[in-house]
């Protein structure tokens, strides 16, 4: 399949009728990725749950054609060096992206090594970040650290650059390990901290030609203990440190487990992943291998447990209905309005997630958009062909209330019950309007499909 | 920042409260069944308001309200210190002379007038350096994290036996939901910048889709009797609450006397201002909304702070200023309270890039018509510091005890889990 495809998406053959296979490789592709575009179905089907988890742990192994795809509709427009356009430069990858995982690590890493354009104020180096976050995306996390310390955002953001011999600044150096590695209050010290920083001294950026510089005048040449080690530490030995720290491994294990499965983190699982990040000297691809072939990670408790973020919400019904790029206006202001605000996290906390997601501005958001993109596609023409030819199972039986409800919820929602309160409302809607028990379907399509992306059940993931 | 979150995963006050649904929902339902009119709307207004003002990062309260004329102050920081005869006086406290910032222009002619109370050397007992923990500190108003993770203001909601028959008793401006209220029993309504908070359905059947919408998002306890639990019936919840505070908004935003509002001379350029134009709308409007909260950022300053400090309290001043204004012009300058708060203050020494580090004790400002001004707390000691920082001197609940005792009308000790001598400002 070429990239022209999306601007004028064949038909694929629909996909066969819901199975308990179906319903797995939709989870798995939910959460190790943002859905399966309809096109994309009859191959992940073909391969299964076990061939899909392992292509989407080898990124490489399947060709990125995301620039040719933008020259093809006119890349231009998107200009990374307003903030907007670096935004949309990812948004868009994530809708098309062939390699799922490769996208959603990144995703990950821009919510743990969370840095913000509202202080860097640079979007091409916010863009230049993202860019490292998916070269490492599924690789060693001590490289990853290395580069972030490099990195001209995140040394903008964090003061790093401002940090020289007899006036170390900490900003820097406490977020790295609060944040980024061993935790908060997972056994590290104010001293700790201040020995870090002056580790880090002479670490600068060169803003021209955005490039990481070591200036050795600036840099604390003196004796410095840290975690229990001593010795004349530069950055480098403080990053070597760090990710050796059992505290690190278990702090990305859980930060993992969280993003990838479940609020609830099994300690069991946690030490499993742990030891795998240590025995694998810090490698990523390992430590997700086992979290996604986690038997854990299929529970059934865990399955739509988590609330989809932003991002997740709208570049899901992207794909979902293959939305074409340009179709919908603005989609980070969308994204933003729903309270996630790309490239600009709140602080380097990241974003909190789950049911913060959820309030009356952010679910009236969600609601929005939704609406924006089925009126849309009804528009064009596109949503209930797309709906009936590729998302439906074959031949699926729309005739009554109760059919054509549960077929498009199946379609979109695959093994997650109707709430109590959803079914009747759905129905009715349905019903409204029927003459002598005739629904007509196609005007009703756009409505009830708005309204089943606006549920309580679908803003899960 | 996740009070819900836990709920769900301790199963912690569903049991107690005996319902998930937020508490004033149900109430707004009971006043529409009883045709009390829309929800939100209150008829009388008699009630005293407070707006909150998260100024998020950590403020430099040292460079806030500063002791201008001490050797100490000028030699801590070569490079920023606000220099002696630009500080804008306001009198004295442990014996040092005060001052505010210069481009707190706005805020020291209320202070002149009476209307600000400068609380000084605000913090709390061993204080946390982080962001984010002892943004939750400030939040929750609990140091200790002794109680459910529920903030003070949600906390507030439920103590308060006038609520019982309101709706939307908070506002958040913005995205996100605040943790000071946020909490089980009681809830608030997030409503972006006010103008946009409405429903964009446009499609032909937009009624029956309304209707179809209003129907799902019916919280489910009313269906089987049954209390029904877990994160999608949260949801529900909550879309229960758009529905029914959308309409409320954009009501109250209607009956606002725009000539007042441009008497009041809101400054350009200043998104604290613009939000607090939108909460003078909703108070003109009649809501019977207790507690509204909009937030600035920008507070970090670990680096070349002096421009970017000076313009941040420049747009607190003036925003603050020109809303106290406003409320006074549409005649409810007697019923609205604005309070400053930061997670923490900052270093007394400057760092090495002209900018400061996180610290501990700061400063807060209490302001509008029903304020007592003055200097309130004891201005901590420059030299006798606690690793590098301002020691605390007056515990934050005192300035929350005063707020809710006196000002609320709810009872503190209750809701602050202790008793705090409540500060004398209102």
């Amino acid at each position: 399949m070429g990239y022209s495809t999306y601007l004028l998406p064949q038909l694929v053959p629909a996909m066969p009728p819901t199975s308990a296979e179906r319903s797995q490789l939709a989870h798995l592709l939910r959460r190790a990725g943002f859905g399966a575009r309809p096109s994309e179905w009859r191959e992940y089907l073909q391969l299964g749950v076990a061939g899909t988890t392992q292509k989407l742990l080898h990124p490489e192994t399947v060709p990125d054609q995301f620039d040719a795809l933008l020259e093809t509709i006119g890349g231009n427009f998107v200009d990374l060096d307003t903030l907007d356009g670096a935004r949309n430069w990812w948004i868009f990858r994530m809708a098309q992206s062939k390699r799922p995982l490769e996208e959603k690590m990144t995703l990950f890493w821009h919510n743990h090594f969370a840095t913000a354009n509202y202080k860097v104020n640079n979007p091409r180096w916010m863009a230049g970040q993202i860019e490292t976050f998916r070269k490492h995306a599924l690789g060693n996390f001590r490289s990853m650290l290395l580069a972030m310390m490099r990195d001209p955002a995140m040394l903008v953001w964090l003061d790093g650059a401002r940090n020289k011999v007899g006036a170390p600044n900490e900003n820097f150096a406490r977020e790295i390990l609060e944040l980024f590695t061993v935790g908060a209050g997972n056994g590290y010290t104010e001293k700790d901290i201040q020995e870090a920083a002056r580790s880090f001294t002479g670490w600068m950026y060169d803003g021209n030609t955005r490039t990481f510089t070591y200036n050795p005048f600036l840099h604390d040449d003196g004796w410095k203990t840290f975690l229990g080690r001593s010795g004349n530490f530069h950055g480098d030995d403080i990053v070597e440190i760090i990710a050796a720290q059992p505290t690190t491994g278990r702090y990305l294990a859980t930060k993992l487990w969280k993003f990838f499965v479940s609020d609830n983190v099994p300690k069991a699982e946690v030490d499993r992943l742990a030891q795998i990040y240590l025995k694998s000297g810090y490698e990523m691809r390992p430590v997700m291998e086992a979290l996604l072939t986690s038997p854990l990670f299929y529970a059934d408790t865990a399955r739509y447990s988590l609330i989809k973020s932003p991002v997740e919400y709208v570049v899901n019904a992207m794909r979902t209905f293959d939305v074409p790029l340009l179709a919908i206006r603005n989609l980070p202001g969308h994204i933003s309005s729903m309270g996630q605000e790309l490239l600009n996290p709140p602080d380097v906390a990241g974003w909190p997630g789950g049911t913060e997601w959820i309030n009356t501005r952010t679910l009236l958001a969600r609601v929005n958009f939704s609406s924006a993109v089925t009126t849309e596609m009804n528009r064009r023409g596109t949503l209930a062909e797309r709906m009936k030819t590729e998302l439906l199972v074959p031949n699926a039986d729309l005739s009554s209330p109760e059919s054509m409800v549960n077929s498009v919820w199946e379609a979109l929602l695959p093994g997650k019950p109707m709430g109590e309160r959803t079914r009747p409302a759905l129905l009715a809607y349905v019903q409204e309007g029927a003459r002598d028990g005739k629904i007509n379907v196609n005007a009703k399509l756009p409505g009830l499909t708005s309204l089943i992306m606006g549920t309580p059940e679908y803003q899960m993931a | 920042m996740a009070t819900r979150r836990s709920f769900i995963q301790n199963g912690l006050g569903f049991v107690s409260l005996g319902l998930m649904m937020p508490g004033f929902l149900f109430r707004a339902s009971e006043a529409v069944a009883q045709g009390q009119g829309a929800p939100g709307i209150l008829n009388t207004g008699n009630g005293k308001i407070l707006v909150v003002i998260e100024m998020s990062g950590g403020n430099d309260g040292l460079n806030t309200v500063m002791p201008y004329a001490l050797p100490e102050y000028a030699k801590a920081r070569p490079n920023i210190a606000v220099i002696k005869d630009q500080a804008l006086q306001i009198g004295q406290s442990n014996g040092m002379q005060l001052g505010m910032h210069p481009r707190l222009k706005g805020l020291h002619e209320l202070y002149d007038k009476g209307q600000v109370a400068v609380v000084t050397g605000v913090g709390y007992p061993n204080p946390n350096r982080s962001h984010f923990q002892s943004m939750d500190v400030w939040q929750l108003g609990d140091p200790d994290y002794n109680r459910a993770r529920e903030g003070w203001l949600a906390r507030f909601f439920d103590e308060d036996g006038h609520l019982k028959n309101t709706s939307l008793p908070g506002i958040a401006l913005g995205q996100q939901l605040p943790l000071a209220l946020d909490g089980a029993g009681s809830q608030a309504a997030v409503i972006g910048n006010g103008g946009d908070y409405g429903f964009g359905v446009n499609a032909p059947d937009k009624n029956q889709q309304m209707a179809a919408f209003n129907a799902m998002y019916m919280p489910q306890k009313n269906m089987n009797g049954t209390v029904a639990t877990g994160t999608d019936e949260f949801i529900r919840n909550v879309g229960h609450e758009v529905y029914t505070s959308t309409e409320a908004i954009k009501g109250a935003l209607k009956s606002y006397d725009e000539k007042a509002g441009v008497r009041a001379n809101y400054p350009n350029n200043n998104g604290l201002a613009t939000r607090l134009q939108t909460i003078a709308k909703l108070i003109s409007g009649g809501l019977s909304t207790r507690v509204y909260y909009a937030s600035m950022g920008g507070f970090d300053t670990h680096a070349n702070q002096a421009g970017s400090h000076a313009n941040l309290m420049g747009n607190l001043g003036d925003a603050i200023s020109a809303f106290l204004k406003d409320m006074e012009l549409q005649g409810r300058g007697n019923d609205v309270i604005v309070m400053t708060f930061s997670e923490f203050g900052r270093r007394v020494h400057e760092n090495g890039s002209q900018g400061t580090d996180h610290g501990a004790a700061s400063v807060m400002f209490v302001a509008g018509g029903g304020v007592k001004g003055g200097v309130y707390g004891q201005y901590p000691s420059l030299t006798d510091l606690d690793s590098g920082d301002l020691k605390m001197t007056t515990d934050f609940r005192t300035v929350y005890a005063a707020l809710l005792d006196k000002w609320l009308g709810a009872p503190s000790a209750q809701v602050l889990g202790g008793q705090f001598t409540p500060l004398k400002f209102v």
